[in-house]
């Protein structure tokens, strides 16, 4: 294709030869011969669609601030422009060139890949290929997990498959509870041969039963900030949260499920191992929204009460922003789930009236959910693993 | 500052020329002059690329007046007007290749620049050396100037 400057340079010449014959003067001719040259050049330089390649490691689980290696494979001749979502290449290539850019994953998310705008231009810039690449490539950058070996939140209500947690029962565990006299059918190597010597009956141990629990993330990330900064910090802060408290909860053994009340409402049913945590994560990646959310967390407290066994150890990642949510939660404690409540506190220091109400507003809320409910007030300045130390 | 240069740099000769020249020239190139500084101006704002094509038309417009009145098939004067043209071509491999694509290959430098000394010759050639040798001859010079052109640009 020609480019704009061919273009030009051809009406130059047409304007500067009709100036010549209009005013009978060599001069605008001798003006238009450089052109001339210049497109004579362009006739014979070297040109030909370029071949581009892209190389990206996709079987990598890409966390916020990796590094993402990307490899261009270019091959043309002349002045090349590369342009896709993660980076721009420009400069010139003579045959085949081997580009690598390293670009920082900053956050977290989907990152598709679906364009690359390619531009090569001879060197007398007279021929042009443009072309838009389409591909349908994409990167997972899952969100940072900050590492915690253990808790004190746990669901109080166990279930009665093997697990983690101690319950209330006696059975199969590694704590000790107490002693009691030897039963048929109960095994030798529980015997407490100091103690049955001491009583002259055979005496066993008996262990805490430890099992598992249910456990429901339910993350409210709706979006009510118009400015995308404040949004982000929301986002950034409360995925970030729940990310780590389900890769805890699903390592010690626990039935795993999330509701995510975002643009809109969406979930995961409770399942154990690495793939319910691995599903979990990959709706924790798409959470950002870009309109303004208008879903009631009503509609959360009905996924969770209807799906979700009762009993469940409810962890509720909110800001306390909207109305509704106390009413919400306030149900749900009476249909007996144990609800835990994690709010990060972002609307800031400011001293502004609008400001003042909102943390007011937030303030009552809070009070109001600590007479039913734990509440973890959590100021994202400090990590919520730290927060969650003191939470028993 | 630097900045603005680069982009009046094309006209900041012109502006030089003019306590040299008398007449309508001065007037002509002034009027010239200015319009290439509305282009560039509304350039920098729009960024649309024709409208840089615009502004270089006009600075290559202005070096029509102030030869005007003068002898060009004098070699002082051909010579002269194009020094004057080296400035907007110049203009032209910055601003196209090192804005857009950040380097300049030499190979750009050579075709645009080498067009200036070329037309020179070419002008030359065919006009002002008495054709004793006949138009043959001249025909066949031209014909090998461009045969050695073609193999230097298809190496």
């Amino acid at each position: 294709m020609r480019t704009s400057t061919y273009r030009a340079f051809i009406t130059y010449v047409a304007i500067f030869l009709a100036l010549g014959l209009i005013f009978k003067s060599p001069i605008p001719v001798f003006i238009a011969i450089p052109f001339l040259w210049i497109i004579f050049f362009g006739e014979f330089s070297k040109f030909k669609p370029p071949k581009v390649y892209r190389k990206i490691e996709k079987e990598k689980r890409f966390v916020e601030g990796d590094i993402l290696s990307v490899n261009y494979s270019l091959e043309g001749f002349g002045y090349c422009w590369v342009e896709d979502e993660l980076s721009t290449i420009k400069g010139i290539i003579r045959g085949k060139v081997k580009e690598n850019e390293k670009k920082e994953l900053k956050r977290f998310g989907f990152l598709k890949l679906r364009e690359m705008k390619i531009t090569l231009e001879d060197f007398s810039g007279m021929w042009e290929f443009k072309e838009k690449k389409k591909t349908r490539e994409g990167i997972k950058v899952y969100p940072r997990v900050e590492y915690v070996r253990k808790f004190r939140i746990k669901p109080r209500r166990t279930r009665s498959l093997l697990g983690d947690y101690p319950s209330r029962r006696k059975g199969i565990g590694t704590e000790f509870t107490d002693i009691r006299e030897y039963e048929v059918g109960d095994p030798m190597r529980r015997i407490n041969w100091k103690a049955s010597a001491r009583k002259d009956i055979l005496m066993v141990n008996e262990y805490e039963s430890e099992r598992t629990g249910d456990a429901v993330i339910l993350l409210d990330v709706r979006r009510f900030y118009k400015g995308e900064e404040e949004y982000e910090i929301l986002l950034e802060h409360s995925v970030r949260a729940a990310a780590t408290l389900v890769t805890y909860l699903s390592r010690t053994k626990n039935r795993v499920g999330l509701v995510l009340l975002g643009e809109t409402v969406d979930w995961v049913y409770p399942a154990y191992g690495k793939r319910a945590l691995l599903l979990i994560l990959e709706k924790l990646l798409r959470t950002r929204s870009k309109k303004m959310s208008r879903v009631p967390f009503e509609y959360a407290k009905f996924i969770v009460s209807r799906f979700f066994p009762p009993n469940s150890f409810v962890i509720v990642i909110s800001p306390l922003l909207s109305w509704d949510v106390d009413e919400a939660i306030v149900e749900l404690l009476a249909k007996k789930y144990d609800v835990l409540i994690i709010s990060p506190s972002i609307i800031g220091s400011s001293e502004d009236l609008a400001t003042k109400i909102l943390r007011t507003e937030r303030e009552v809320r809070l009070r109001r959910l600590r007479i039913y409910a734990r509440v973890v007030d959590w100021d994202i300045k400090y990590p919520l693993t730290k927060t969650l130390m003191v939470v028993k | 500052m630097k900045e603005e240069l680069k982009y009046y740099s094309p006209l900041i000769v012109y502006f030089l020329l003019l306590p040299l020249l008398s007449g309508n020239a001065v007037f002509i190139t002034l009027i010239i002059e200015m319009l290439a500084i509305g282009f560039i101006f509304f350039y920098r704002f729009l960024e649309d690329e024709s409208l840089f094509y615009v502004y270089i038309f006009f600075s290559f417009l202005a070096a029509v007046p102030p030869f005007y009145t003068k002898n060009i098939y004098d070699f002082m004067n051909l010579a002269l007007l194009y020094t004057l043209l080296f400035f907007p071509i110049a203009h032209i491999i910055i601003h196209k290749f090192k804005r857009k694509y950040g380097k300049i290959d030499p190979a750009s430098i050579l075709y645009y620049l080498s067009s200036l000394p070329l037309s020179f010759f070419l002008i030359t050639l065919l006009l002002f050396i008495p054709i004793n040798m006949g138009v043959y001859i001249t025909v066949i010079i031209v014909f090998i100037v461009s045969a050695i052109l073609y193999y230097m640009i298809r190496s």
